[in-house]
């Protein structure tokens, strides 16, 4: 049988990070998994240090979009799989929050309800694949090249809510990179923040984040980074929203998103992955 | 009183004029950053420029297929909305049809049609479908804007076009009936046309008319002898026949003139007909004269828009964009569908600044006069709103680079592009959420959320922020630890302005670590939640230079 | 679409990430047990990073002894009830040896004298007696004894730590001692133990703080810091700021939370994993209830539980009070999660004594689970509860580890216990067949 999901890609995929659509949908196609692209809306993250309720409702209305269509959410983002995941988790616990969205979401006759499953493309991988799967399908080992797994937080904090892995020693990600055959190095700050979040308030404590785990991943061995979020790929590429900035242009060094790796060490053909699969090769 | 010729060539005069000054006003656009110090000479270069560059490659042929397709038959929109696109396709075409073979029949009929009378079969009949035409689509295109999922604001631009159009139709469509009807009308012609003086055969005519052609009769309750029907249509077969078929087939005016015949028979004496000439012919020559200024201009705008997109990158040079934008502001033609796919309409429900839909911002623009330094809040706050998704772009019939729109326009707002943060201004809030939402998870409120803090500083030792600061003090103005030791004391107005709030990247690890589950991550959020309802906080945005 | 909760299942689930319960989850992992260990980590953030044996007995006379084992001989002898008296010396040993090979495995060395304690120096000057200690604060022991000249070195900044207060208390016993206070390279305002230790981390600073330190050198022969050497290259820090130097260094234990604990906890929680443990940290366990067939089932994250664990025996490693294992209200004092019987003074007046900081402590300190010799917990009359639910750490009654100075052995070797007799119930108990 089949497996499908309803397919969130997030806001910023699309038009800024093409590569990452590209490539997750041929690894997961490959795996004969159908995506659905029934068309939803902003996950609420961009909006949730604004305004509570408007990040809520966002959420929800995808959540309970998935609910109509049945299928369970899959989001390559972390930070959308984070807030999907945190809107569930507090639409449980807060009633006049639930009310005020399940009011909202009437007028389009769609209602919110708790156990509307939220995977993010990682557990799909890791858990709905699983590694032997995966293992099975690697036709280019990646010849044990050193890689730091760069977490990041949304998809791993606050671990109870979101419930990807355990939140001070998950091994999801390293696992799926020593299945694809890379050497995943231990770094101390791999699960610290890129810095995406702040980059538009303080470019410079952006930077400065970005580069010190940059820093720490090469002090450890690491000669790529991999990513599996829009948003920490954005930041460690520099990949802007606007032409116009003038500010620094992303760390240094090279950052790979998950799916395009794991598209290459399948044995992909480069169309489908992406430029970045250029920085991979270059190192083997 | 001028002719009806001079009012009609001032209405194209002015029509005309206005077009150019709204190209010259493309030409002056101050959107987007390439705008700055770019002389009017210079773009026109640029812009003959590419029209030259362009009509010498082979784009031209896809061009040409392109706008064939596109601007013609509405192509994307066909394969999209196919509804839309009959209304539009109804409104545009049934109306494009009356201006070429109604109101400019002296110039057009004779190129196309030797026997031309507009009073005669299939003209009288296609007039009437025309205008039927018309009207279905303007029906198609209210319901349709009623039957959306998004309630969009109506525009007064939308309105304007809608009521024009709709009134210059059903003036035309009264006017033919009454027309149809008019005693007074038949004498004149019959004076014209018979040169008859026998009292007898006009009355004769005249009947048969009544009886026929939907004439009124003479008096209420004539009962016309067989013999005189006979010579009436004699008569009419001589004299008016040739350039009159009978009105039933003016399947609009001629049931409306049945309908009207009892109000008409008290006004016969009225030329109610010139009446309704003046106001169809006025409101077409209005139509014509705010052509440039209204929503009409984007019979002019959107094709070039979309010819413009066909063009590609040589249309797209930097000193092309800032008028690409103007142009695209005149193309939009407030259809909706951008903001029935936009990814943060539903922020809209809690939110309610209509600028953050693209179909509302983009006017917004357009009426700020956006430039490099605008100071437009409520645009910024629609503007940051907005996750540049590039959803609008991809549905915008008009061929619209929204995305570009957005990225240059974020940039006018705040240079770099960078998100404001409450400190712009002290005013109050810009928008007032919805009252029913709720304002916060009311965490830094409630006792229980920290009094288990025990002040053991797990949550600033572990903060990212304050690791990479080499003074936290100067930078953050408080740490998380601190900040949680003012909700305890409740002081949380203390903790509103400072710095660490705005530069929390929302990692949650103080939370992930703090030994007493207290939400310190949860709380920090509520506190932005709370500093951008009330619309202060200072220090940050005025602060930090670009 | 909201099936039945997802289940784990495990032969061991171990329930807390303290010391007792990553110790217990690491002689687990060792003898190959199928484990899930679960729980909100934070107060292993609060460990020195001295591995206490015992060093006070009795507490009233605030007796110190150099010899561990025959402090632990005579407590066995006065308090048949301490948890000690349950695990014996051999078992405790053990214990501590395989967890202290552990940690030089993972490459977070510990210095230690097999029979007996060692000093060190606290921040506020007093000497303090522990038995295992991190490399990096070993020199501290000689340079004590032989009173070597010594450069104390603190920074603005950091609270609870001064170089000039530990030289002013030491004075008489190591008048060679000197202070001084230097800026911490890069960093000003109010400082934090662990944002300073990763700064050391970062290439060049320990250098830079090696510059500023050498000019005040002198005649010193060691230099004694506050603990922010690193965190995850403690060694690589240390070697360097020693080497640059000239002289050996020691770090001094910090106020907490200190980065000595986090050391400790980034170890465990590098390494368990590793070692097949599957581990669920920061998953709140409310209640398991104990099914029929005697298993238990643990739904994680309480009543928003997305995962539940079944797990054929426990581990109850849960702590006291900050731990939240036991939980005090205005009457009484309750066990969290099995609601199992607490020892503990008849009447809330009995809780404490009149004097504060009376050496002897005071009864609640002393209440806890009481267990049998398998470290289960038992009722009244000492009868055990569950035959799979066995006990570990400060939440066993009967003991002041904080007085008695005897925290990371009592939770070594209460875990040690703990997993040996778990690991014979496992044995004889048949495999259940549900599956």
């Amino acid at each position: 049988m089949q497996t499908a999901y309803l397919y969130f890609p997030g806001c910023k995929l699309t038009p800024f990070l093409p590569q990452y659509d590209r490539a997750t949908r041929a690894v997961l196609r490959a795996f004969d998994i159908h995506l659905d692209d029934t068309e939803l809306n902003c996950c609420g993250y961009p909006v949730r240090h604004r305004n509570l309720a408007a990040a809520m409702l966002a959420a929800a209305r995808n959540l309970a979009m998935a609910d109509r269509v049945g299928l369970p959410l899959l989001t390559p983002c972390q930070c959308c799989y984070g807030q999907l995941k945190q809107a569930a988790y507090w639409l449980g616990e807060n009633s006049d929050l639930r009310i005020f969205v399940n009011h909202e979401l009437a007028a389009e006759g769609l209602h919110w309800r708790p156990g509307i499953p939220v995977r993010h493309l990682l557990s799909v991988l890791v858990d709905d694949i699983g590694l032997a799967k995966i293992q099975k399908r690697i036709r280019r080992p990646l010849q044990t090249l050193p890689v730091a797994a760069h977490y990041g937080c949304h998809a791993l904090r606050p671990g109870h809510v979101v419930q990807l892995d355990n939140p001070l020693a998950p091994t999801i990600f390293e696992n799926l990179l020593s299945a694809a055959g890379g050497a995943p190095v231990a770094w101390p700050l791999r699960l610290e923040c890129c810095g995406h979040a702040v980059r538009s308030q303080n470019p410079t404590l952006a930077a400065e984040l970005m580069q010190r785990k940059c820093d720490d991943a090469r002090a450890a061995g690491a000669r790529l980074l991999v990513t599996a979020c829009t948003y920490c790929q954005m930041q460690f590429t520099g990949i802007y929203e606007t032409p116009y900035v003038s500010e620094g242009r992303g760390g240094d060094l090279p950052a790979v998103l998950v799916s395009q790796l794991l598209g290459w060490a399948m044995g992909l053909p480069d169309d489908q992955l992406g430029e970045e699969i250029k920085s991979l090769t270059a190192l083997l | 009183m001028p002719s009806p010729n001079t009012i009609a060539s001032i209405a194209l005069a002015i029509c005309l004029a206005g077009v150019l000054w709204r190209i010259c006003r493309w030409l002056r656009s101050p959107i987007g950053l390439e705008s700055e110090g770019l002389s009017f000479g210079r773009r026109l270069g640029a812009a003959l420029q590419a029209c030259r560059k362009v009509l010498c490659s082979r784009r031209i042929f896809r061009m040409a297929a392109a706008s064939l397709w596109e601007t013609l038959l509405l192509g994307h929109l066909l394969q999209r909305h196919p509804w839309r696109w009959a209304a539009h396709m109804a409104v545009c075409y049934g109306f494009l049809a009356l201006v070429v073979f109604h109101a400019l029949d002296d110039w057009s009929a004779p190129l196309f049609f030797a026997d031309y009378v507009p009073t005669r079969n299939p003209f009288l009949w296609l007039r009437n479908l025309m205008a039927a035409v018309v009207l279905a689509g303007l029906l198609v295109a209210v319901l349709r804007r009623r039957q959306a999922p998004l309630k969009i604001p109506r525009a007064r631009g939308d309105r304007f076009l809608l009521l024009a159009v709709a009134v210059l139709v059903i003036s035309g469509v009264v006017l033919e009936s009454t027309q149809i009807l008019s005693p007074v009308i038949f004498q004149e012609m019959v004076e014209d046309y018979m040169g008859a003086d026998d009292p007898g055969d006009v009355a004769a005519l005249q009947s048969y008319w009544a009886a026929e052609m939907g004439t009124l009769p003479p008096s209420h309750d004539t009962i016309v002898p067989e013999g005189v029907m006979a010579a009436g249509r004699e008569l009419h077969e001589s004299y008016c026949a040739d350039c009159h078929s009978r009105p039933q087939a003016a399947f609009l005016s001629y049931p409306l003139s049945r309908l009207l015949k009892p109000a008409m028979i008290a006004l016969r004496d009225h030329r109610v007909d010139l009446w309704l000439w003046r106001l169809h012919f006025w409101a077409a020559c209005l139509a014509l004269a705010c052509l440039p200024f209204s929503k009409f201009f984007h019979l002019v705008a959107t094709p070039f828009n979309l010819l413009a997109r066909t063009a590609g990158p040589v249309a797209a040079t930097p000193a092309l964009q800032p008028m690409r934008r103007a142009l695209a502001l005149d193309a939009c033609t407030h259809c909706g569908i951008c903001s029935q796919h936009c990814s943060v309409a539903p922020i809209y429900r809690v939110i309610p600044n209509p600028t953050i839909l693209p179909s509302e911002k983009l006017p917004a623009v357009k009426h700020d006069r956006m430039s490099p330094h605008s100071t437009n809040e409520v645009l910024a706050e629609g503007s940051f709103i907005c996750t540049l998704c590039g959803r609008c772009t991809q549905w915008c019939p008009s061929g619209i680079d929204l995305q570009d729109l957005w990225q240059a326009t974020r940039n006018d707002l705040a240079p770099g592009g960078r998100a404001p943060i409450p400190g712009r201004s002290a005013a109050a809030p810009l928008s007032s959420p919805v009252v029913t939402a709720p304002v916060s998870l009311g965490l830094s409120d409630r006792p229980e959320t920290f009094w288990a803090c025990v002040q053991c500083t797990t949550c600033t030792s572990v903060c990212p922020v304050v690791a990479a600061s080499d003074d936290p003090r100067g930078d953050l103005d408080l740490t998380p630890q601190q900040i949680m030791n003012l909700m305890r004391l409740q002081l949380k107005d203390q903790a509103l302005g400072c710095r660490m709030l705005w530069d929390c990247v929302t990692c949650y690890k103080c939370q992930e670590h703090c030994p007493q589950d207290v939400k310190v991550a949860d709380i920090l959020y509520e506190l932005r939640n709370i500093a951008w309802q009330q619309g202060r906080s200072e220090g940050p945005a005025n602060g930090r230079s670009v | 679409m909201s099936p039945a909760q997802p289940e784990i299942r495990c032969d061991l689930l171990i329930i807390g990430t303290g010391m007792a319960g990553m110790a217990a989850a690491l002689f687990a992992a060792r003898r190959g047990i199928d484990t899930v260990q679960v729980g909100m980590t934070g107060e292993i953030n609060f460990a020195s990073g001295l591995l206490d044996l015992l060093s006070v007995h009795p507490t009233g006379s605030h007796q110190t002894w150099s010899n561990p084992w025959e402090a632990i001989a005579q407590l066995i002898i006065d308090q048949p009830h301490h948890p000690y008296a349950h695990i014996g010396a051999e078992t405790i040993r053990a214990g501590m040896e395989e967890l202290i090979t552990f940690l030089n495995e993972a490459d977070l060395p510990y210095r230690y004298q097999p029979q007996r304690n060692t000093q060190v120096i606290t921040p506020l000057g007093t000497v303090k007696t522990t038995y295992a200690l991190p490399e990096s604060m070993a020199a501290v022991e000689k340079a004590l004894q032989a009173a070597t000249p010594c450069l104390l070195v603190d920074f603005p900044g950091l609270k609870g730590f001064s170089a000039g207060q530990i030289r002013a208390t030491l004075q008489k016993r190591w008048p060679a001692l000197k202070a001084v206070r230097l800026p911490f390279p890069g960093l000003s305002g109010e400082l934090q133990t662990e944002r300073m230790a990763r700064r050391l981390e970062t290439p060049g600073v320990a250098n830079l703080l090696a510059a500023s330190i050498r000019s005040h050198l002198e005649d010193a022969r060691v230099v004694g810091l506050p603990a922010v050497l690193g965190i995850a290259r403690t060694r690589q820090v240390f070697e360097n700021l020693q080497d640059a130097l000239g002289v050996p260094v020691f770090e001094i234990p910090t106020m907490l939370p200190a980065v000595t604990g986090v050391r400790l906890r980034e170890c465990f929680e590098r390494h368990l994993p590793r070692m097949g443990v599957r581990a669920r940290y920061q998953q709140k366990i409310v209640s398991s209830p104990r099914l029929s067939d005697g298993e238990f089932i643990a739904p994680l994250g309480g009543e928003s539980a997305e995962v539940q664990v079944r797990a054929r025996a426990v581990i109850l490693a849960s702590g006291r009070f900050f731990g939240q294992g036991l939980h005090a209200d205005r009457h009484t004092i309750r066990e969290t999660i099995f609601n199992l019987p607490v020892y503990q003074p008849a009447t809330r007046t009995h809780w404490h004594r009149k004097t504060l900081f009376s050496h002897k402590g005071h009864p609640i300190h002393k209440a806890g689970l009481v267990v049998d010799r398998l470290l289960r917990p038992c009722d009244e009359q000492g009868r055990y509860i569950y035959p799979n639910l066995f006990a570990a750490g400060s939440i066993l009654a009967h003991q002041d580890w904080i007085r008695q100075k005897c925290g990371s052995g009592l939770a070594i070797a209460s875990a040690y216990a703990a997993v040996h007799a778990g690991q014979s119930f496992l044995n004889l108990t048949p495999m259940n067949k549900v599956e």
